[in-house]
């Protein structure tokens, strides 16, 4: 399960900080309202494949922290 | 950065990399702690490295032209950060102390919902279809933000947020994107020419911190006083060499013009200098100084953008060609980055800065109101 998801999903939340980020620099007044619409929606749709990642966790440092002191791994945080 | 594939070798390394790490992924810069995390903020891409003790082993992410996107970054040398990382942590806590400095110093405000520009933020984000995209907050507007606090309260900005990030290039280096921090270019005249640095020489070390990424790298310049020296360790084949860089005053200005970058695009000269949006000025050549009579240790800015767009009506700009020959008074050799934060290291909004230029051959007293 877990290969399959770091396979499948990894590549997917290595990227996906540049598409959200790029797609919010480029929205037009006119075109605002929809643009954040369909930015929102991007961000759901990330937020629920990154929920059922075994390899991320999703905008929850403290639990990282946590995950960190128990496994005795170092964190990679990584900002979109 | 490409996508990261099994397909591939260096995808299948960054993989497996990421197996020895918990992964947190922050998508919103909401709540954030500003001491903390203290990055680029026009980046698409920031990575920290640390340990549940907080301490921070080092940074990843480079935008060495604002415009160009994702090219600062490649999977080579997230690899090379990734290694780096891994090898401080089995070290640890003896190398705690060589850490220490990888925090910054206070930030003004404990979260970017603090700054004026952001109150309307909330540390959370509304997970509803509706509100989320309003909801939640772009780490560039915490660089905006940053700026206008100062502004806000009639203060000089800061020089490392007026020119944020440095690149290596302030040393006159360039790094190779798939190594960690390795030279692949010293140019002439530069602080790491006089330093004594060579192509092909390894940074390990900068200002006592252990270097990961080109990304540290910026990190040591930007939290850098102004001037001052910093020392280097760096490997030269199998030796590993000391030096020393002297970082004179007002190192972190672009010479060659300011860059764009997303933050401050609403902050440019032009819009803050009031002399009109849009303008770009230009040191003059030698050549074009012997031409227009203007002596080689004097003031020349020329318009190059074909003059500012106006504010509104009545509003001052520069016209197309017009040349800058003085500001308040001072008529020494500045470039670009030195008037932009003339106007805002020694003037606050509201403040009258009184310009002469040159419009077809004859000096034009100009007064800007910096917005």
């Amino acid at each position: 399960m877990k290969q399959r998801l770091v396979s499948s999903l990894t590549p997917i939340a290595a990227i996906a900080p540049f598409v959200l980020a790029l797609t919010a620099f480029v929205a037009s007044s006119s075109s605002a309202t929809a643009q954040r619409r369909g930015e929102g929606q991007q961000v759901l749709d990330d937020r629920e494949l990154m929920l059922d990642s075994d390899t991320w966790i999703y905008g929850d440092l403290e639990r990282g922290l946590r995950e960190s002191r128990k496994t005795g791994k170092p964190i990679l945080l990584v900002f979109r | 950065m490409a996508r990261p594939s099994n397909e591939t070798e260096t995808g299948k390394a960054v993989l497996e990399l990421l197996d020895k790490f918990v992964c947190v992924r922050m998508v919103y810069a909401n709540g954030t702690d500003l001491t903390m995390f203290q990055f680029d903020n026009d980046l698409t891409f920031a990575a920290f490295f640390l340990n549940a003790d907080r301490k921070i082993y080092g940074r990843y992410g480079t935008l060495p032209s604002p415009r160009s996107g994702i090219a600062g970054v490649s999977q080579r040398g997230f690899i090379a950060a990734m290694q780096g990382a891994l090898e401080l942590h089995r070290a640890y806590p003896a190398n705690e102390a060589s850490l220490a400095d990888k925090r910054g110093p206070k930030s003004p405000v404990a979260v970017p919902e603090d700054f004026d520009d952001l109150v309307e933020y909330q540390n959370r984000i509304e997970w509803s279809t509706r509100a989320v995209a309003r909801s939640c907050m772009h780490c560039h507007q915490i660089g905006s933000a940053r700026f206008q606090h100062y502004r806000y309260r009639k203060q000089p900005v800061p020089e490392n947020v007026l020119f944020p990030w440095p690149m290596p290039s302030a040393l006159g280096l360039v790094l190779d994107i798939d190594r960690a921090a390795h030279v692949q270019r010293v140019d002439e005249n530069s602080i790491g020419k006089r330093a004594g640095l060579e192509p092909g020489d390894d940074i390990l070390e900068l200002a006592g911190q252990p270097i990961l990424s080109i990304a540290d790298v910026q990190w040591v310049l930007h939290t850098a006083s102004d001037p001052c020296r910093i020392a280097a360790v760096v490997r030269r084949g199998d030796r590993r060499v000391e030096v020393e860089l002297d970082l004179p005053q007002g190192f972190r200005r672009p010479r060659d013009g300011i860059p764009f970058r997303w933050t401050d695009r609403h902050l440019s000269l032009g819009r803050v200098s009031g002399l009109g949006i849009g303008i770009r000025l230009r040191d003059l050549n030698d050549e074009e100084r012997r031409a227009a009579g203007i002596a080689k240790d004097r003031l020349a800015l020329v318009e190059t953008r074909g003059g500012g767009r106006r504010f509104g009506r009545g509003s001052l700009t520069l016209e197309p060609d017009d040349t800058v020959v003085e500001i308040d008074g001072l008529d020494d050799r500045m470039s670009e980055s030195d008037v932009y934060a003339h106007c805002l290291q020694k003037h606050v909004p509201g403040d009258v800065v009184k310009l002469t230029v040159m419009r077809e051959g004859k000096r034009v007293e100009l007064r800007a109101t910096l917005r």
